[in-house]
């Protein structure tokens, strides 16, 4: 049932139709004129408008015209009542908003049906509105508690910069530097697959995860494969049906050492007496399917050298062209932009990336993280 | 969009329409058909990915879950026929080492 406002100036057809409609169970408003029926729309706001074409006041099609010009209006459906010969008038109305028509003289049973068809169609597309709505407000409550997961800035004596960009659905990168004591820091870089409000769950979950991890050491060491055995147990895929990947780093100032651990990861790259290495050992699989037992690989840490993390946000976005970005392509850029600094060679590659994909609507959230080795710094 | 081939009641194959994107878009769409086929049935299930163009991890989260499912059901999967794009994802997430691909 809806509130139907019928506008016609002929008296007979205005109390036909409330009579028809009325029986059917519906709030009837009837208007006589173009100008009383207007202020009827902006006082009721009805669910569905009958407008007679031919008003004595003014034409039909100029008031649906402002009907669907104004934003509190314009999703209102409205069938126009037209003489038989009307067929010019028809065309124009439907090519102007008008949702069906009704020509004169009508039967009731036509009436119905065009009504209840119309109103089950705006019902519909109501219902969609709101849910998206909803799906919005969830997607922006979603990017917010993400956004708060991620450090503000890096601890002071590491000289680490990133940039951190959200899909407008919300994908689920996130990523943490602790301190764990004695000049070593861990840093954690997590991609959870999907997009949305699940994926946004399972990051904060993570994330605690993580937290509580940590703060139960009683050392200033991680043991990879006890935490890798925790992580599988945790976010076994059987829980979530989803899965993440994950690249595990601690510096350690103390040993002036690197450590890394991968679970299906994107390759870590090093930049470091003038060449620049994609790390690919060791890689495990994904986090869930016990994957990842927590396989490490340690390294010096060279004088002015840097590390880059990233999530696949970067490397697997598309050009114009359908190529995607690539890892050797972001290995080379690296390299001829090492002569920056961190900050500015991680806002050199963003703003190519953007110029590569020739827009910053990214499809997936988008993490790229620069730290830099140098003395002094 | 996708469809199941048995030539030999043993073995089934489960095919997609060209150009088909695996992905978040339509992954729930994909499982919830995989819901609705008695698998049991079977011993053996080829997933054919030669028109899969593209796949995204919520796309491969629903191979993750078939194969889960099929383990259960003691039914063997085999990934065939994907393109090298995809099957250097496959690799760099090590499922060559969860699921039998022959690409």
């Amino acid at each position: 049932m809806g509130k139907i406002l019928v506008i016609d100036d002929d008296l007979m057809i205005r109390k036909l139709m409330e009579k028809i409609l009325v029986k059917e169970g519906h709030e009837v408003y009837l208007a006589e004129t173009g100008h009383s029926g207007f202020e009827m729309i902006k006082s009721k706001l009805p669910d569905l408008i009958i407008l007679d074409l031919m008003l004595p006041d003014e034409n039909g099609l100029d008031l649906l015209k402002t009907v669907k010009s104004i934003p509190e209006t314009k999703m209102i459906p409205v069938i126009v009542l037209t003489g038989s010969s009307q067929v010019d008038d028809k065309l124009i109305a439907l090519k102007s908003g008008a949702v069906d028509y009704i020509s004169k003289p009508f039967l009731s049973e036509e009436v119905k049906l065009r009504v209840q068809t119309q109103l089950k169609i705006y019902n519909l597309i109501d219902s969609l509105r709101k849910a998206l709505l909803n799906i919005e407000d969830d997607l922006i409550a979603a990017e917010q508690i993400q956004r708060a997961l991620v450090p503000a800035f890096p601890p002071e004596k590491l000289n680490m910069y990133w940039q951190y960009k959200l899909s407008s659905k919300v994908g689920g990168d996130i990523f943490d530097v602790i301190y764990l004591g004695e000049d070593r820091y861990f840093i954690y870089l997590i991609d959870v697959c999907g997009h949305g409000v699940n994926a946004a769950m399972l990051s904060v979950m993570i994330n605690r995860y993580m937290s509580r991890y940590i703060q139960n050491l009683n050392t200033s060491f991680i043991n990879f494969e006890d935490l890798a055995e925790g992580l599988d147990d945790e976010f076994n895929f059987d829980k979530f049906e989803l899965f993440f990947t994950a690249v595990f780093c601690i510096i350690d100032y103390k040993n002036n050492e690197i450590v890394l651990s991968n679970a299906g990861h994107c390759y870590p790259i090093y930049l470091a007496n003038d060449s620049c290495e994609i790390i690919k050992r060791p890689l495990e699989g994904i986090i869930g399917i016990s994957g990842y037992s927590g396989k490490v690989t340690k390294f010096d840490i060279a004088d002015n050298s840097r590390l880059f993390l990233y999530t696949d946000g970067l490397t697997e976005t598309f050009g114009v062209d359908g190529v995607p970005y690539g890892v050797e392509k972001l290995k080379k850029i690296i390299y001829d932009t090492k002569n920056l600094t961190v900050k500015d060679q991680i806002d050199s590659i963003y703003r190519d990336l953007i110029k590569f994909r020739d827009n910053d609507l990214f499809e997936d959230d988008l993490t790229f993280i620069g730290l830099d080795f140098s003395k002094g710094v | 969009m996708f469809k199941i081939d048995c030539e030999d009641k043993q073995e089934a194959r489960i095919h997609f329409e060209n150009d088909y994107r695996l992905s978040g878009e339509n992954s729930n769409t994909f499982k919830k058909w995989l819901k609705g086929i008695n698998f049991s049935d079977y011993e053996a299930i080829g997933l054919d990915l030669r028109n899969v163009e593209f796949i995204d991890s919520m796309g491969i989260a629903s191979i993750i879950w078939l194969k889960r499912d099929l383990d259960k059901r003691k039914v063997n999967l085999k990934i065939i026929n994907c393109s090298d794009n995809i099957l250097k994802i496959l690799k760099m997430l090590k499922l060559d080492s969860f699921i039998d691909i022959n690409s």
